[in-house]
C-alpha cells in the first residue's frame, strides 16, 4: 500500500484527536464570607424588611447580611472562555437558631432551626429551603457581584401566643487545610411579636 | 386597518373581474392537467372562543384576526377532480385571559408575583390537504375545495409565586402545557376563483371558512413552600372556533400535459 496513504490516515486520526479532545481548564475563584450581621424581618407584605418595631409572629424573620469580598477587587471578571466558578474560601456549613427563653413545648437554649427555612430567591422562582443542609447556594455562587449578601430565614412554626421573644444565632464554617475558627454567634435583641 | 383590507381584497378581486370582461376571449386553455401553486395574501377573522371560559391557560396563542399569507400548490384535471396542499400563516394571539388578573381575583388577600415565561409567538401556521374541483370557463377557472389539516397552537409555561399577606405562608403555581406541539384540527371549505392572463400565469382571488376544534391541557402543579406539599390539578380547553380569510394572489401553472384523458390516465398512473 503507497505510504502516503499510511500517512494520510496517520494525519486524520491526529486531526480527530486533537480536534475532538481539547480540555477546557477549569479555575475557581475565591471569595470570602465575612463582616455577618443579623437583624429582625417583617415579612407580612410582599417581600421581606428589616424592622426594629413589633412584628405579626406568623410573619416573623431574621436577616443574615454578610459581605462577599475577593481581593479587594469591587466585582469578579470572570473569563467566558473558561470554566470558572465561584467557590466560598470557608464554605458556610451550618445556620442554628436558638430560643434564649423557651416558648409553648420549647425549652430555653433549645435549637429551633427545624421551625425555620431559609427563603431562597431566584429570577425565576421562589422556594422555602431547610436549614439542614442546603447551603451550597451560598458557597457556589452562579454570579456574585462583590458586596452586600443577605440570607432571610422565616420562622414557619411560630410560637402559639404573642410576647416578647429572644432569639439567637450561630453560624458555622468549614475550615479547608486552614485550621481556624470562624463560627460567628449573634445574640438578637429581645423581639415583641404580636 | 382591518377596513382597508377588507376594500383592497375587494378592489383587486373585481379588478380580476374586470379585466376578464374586458380580454374575454374564447379561448379555453388546451391543457388536461396540470400541477400548479399560488402565493396570495389578504385578511382572515377568527372568533376567538377561549376567551370566554373564566378560565386562564397562560401563554397559549392561537390563530387570530389579522393579515395573512397563503401557499397552496397541487394537481387538478381539466375534467375536473384535483388534490390541493395549503399551507396559511395567520397572526397568534394570546388566547385565554389574562393569567395575573385571574390569580389576583382567586387569591385575594394575597401578594402575586407573576412571571409570564415565554410570550406569543407569531404567526402560527395552518397545514391542510383535501380535494378540489374545477369548473373551467374561458380564461376562468371556478375551483371550490374541501380540506383536513391542523392548525398550530402555541403554549408555553409559565409560574406564580402567591404569598399569604400577613404570614410567612406562600406557594408556587407552576404552569405546564400538557401538549405544547398541539395542532388543532381544522376542516376548511374553500373557493378560489382564477383568471387566466397567460399559458402558466394567473390571478386569482381566494375565500376560505374554517372550523378548528381545539382541546388544550395545562397541568398546575401548586407547591406549598413551608412543607412542599404538592396539589396538582388539569385545565382542559376543549372549544371549537370559526373563522373566514380571503385573499388575492398569482397562479403559476408549473407543468401541464395536454393528452387527452385517457393518455394522461396512462401518463400519470
Amino acid at each position: 500500500m503507497p505510504r502516503f496513504i499510511y500517512t494520510l490516515a496517520f494525519g486524520l486520526v491526529g486531526l480527530f484527536l486533537f480536534g475532538n479532545f481539547q480540555c477546557i481548564e477549569e479555575c475557581e475563584y475565591p471569595f470570602l464570607l465575612r463582616d455577618w450581621n443579623a437583624a429582625l424581618l417583617d415579612n407580612s407584605g410582599s417581600e421581606p424588611l428589616v424592622t426594629d418595631s413589633a412584628i405579626p409572629r406568623l410573619a416573623f424573620g431574621l436577616r443574615l447580611s454578610t459581605q462577599l469580598s475577593n481581593d479587594g477587587q469591587d466585582t469578579l471578571r470572570i473569563s467566558e472562555t473558561e470554566e470558572c466558578y465561584l467557590s466560598a474560601l470557608h464554605p458556610l456549613r451550618k445556620i442554628q437558631l436558638f430560643a434564649e427563653q423557651g416558648f409553648d413545648s420549647v425549652k430555653s437554649g433549645e435549637d429551633i432551626s427545624l421551625r425555620f427555612r431559609i427563603r431562597h430567591r431566584t429570577n425565576s422562582s421562589l422556594d422555602y429551603l431547610s436549614l439542614d443542609n442546603n447551603y451550597n447556594y451560598f458557597n457556589y455562587q452562579a454570579y456574585a457581584p462583590i458586596g452586600a449578601f443577605d440570607i432571610d430565614l422565616l420562622l414557619v412554626e411560630p410560637p402559639s401566643q404573642p410576647g416578647a421573644y429572644h432569639f439567637s444565632v450561630k453560624i458555622q464554617f468549614d475550615s479547608i487545610g486552614i485550621l481556624l475558627n470562624r463560627d460567628t454567634f449573634f445574640t438578637l435583641p429581645t423581639i415583641q411579636l404580636q | 386597518m382591518k377596513t382597508f383590507w377588507l376594500v383592497f381584497v375587494l378592489c383587486f378581486a373585481v379588478s380580476i373581474g374586470g379585466f376578464a370582461q374586458k380580454d374575454s376571449i374564447p379561448l379555453r386553455p388546451a391543457w388536461a392537467a396540470g400541477f400548479y401553486g399560488s402565493l396570495s395574501g389578504g385578511y382572515c377573522f377568527f372568533n376567538q372562543p377561549l376567551k370566554n371560559t373564566g378560565i386562564a391557560a397562560p401563554n397559549t396563542s392561537i390563530a387570530s384576526s389579522g393579515g395573512l399569507i397563503n401557499l397552496a400548490g397541487g394537481l387538478f384535471f381539466r375534467n375536473h377532480f384535483g388534490v390541493v396542499v395549503d399551507i396559511s400563516f395567520y397572526p397568534a394571539q394570546n388566547a385565554t385571559i389574562d393569567l395575573k388578573s385571574a390569580l389576583i381575583a382567586e387569591y385575594q388577600g394575597y401578594a402575586v408575583t407573576y412571571q409570564s415565561g415565554e410570550q406569543v409567538s407569531s404567526p402560527v401556521n395552518h397545514l391542510s390537504v383535501g380535494v378540489s374541483y374545477a369548473f373551467p370557463y374561458r380564461r376562468w377557472c371556478f375551483q371550490p375545495a374541501v380540506l383536513f389539516g391542523s392548525a398550530e397552537v402555541v403554549a408555553a409555561g409559565a409560574s406564580a409565586q402567591i404569598k399569604e399577606i400577613g404570614t410567612n405562608k406562600a406557594f408556587m403555581m407552576q404552569y405546564w402545557p400538557e401538549n405544547s406541539e398541539y395542532r388543532a384540527r381544522t376542516l376548511t371549505l374553500g373557493g378560489r376563483a382564477t383568471w387566466y392572463v397567460g399559458r402558466y400565469f394567473g390571478l386569482f382571488a381566494n375565500t376560505q371558512f374554517l372550523g378548528q376544534w381545539y382541546d388544550i391541557q395545562f397541568r398546575v402543579d401548586k407547591t406549598a413552600l413551608i412543607d412542599h406539599s404538592v396539589e396538582k390539578k388539569t385545565i382542559q380547553l376543549k372549544k371549537f372556533a370559526v373563522g373566514a380569510t380571503a385573499s388575492v394572489g398569482v397562479f403559476l401553472q408549473i407543468a401541464r400535459w395536454e393528452q387527452s384523458g385517457k393518455n394522461l390516465k396512462k401518463l400519470l398512473f
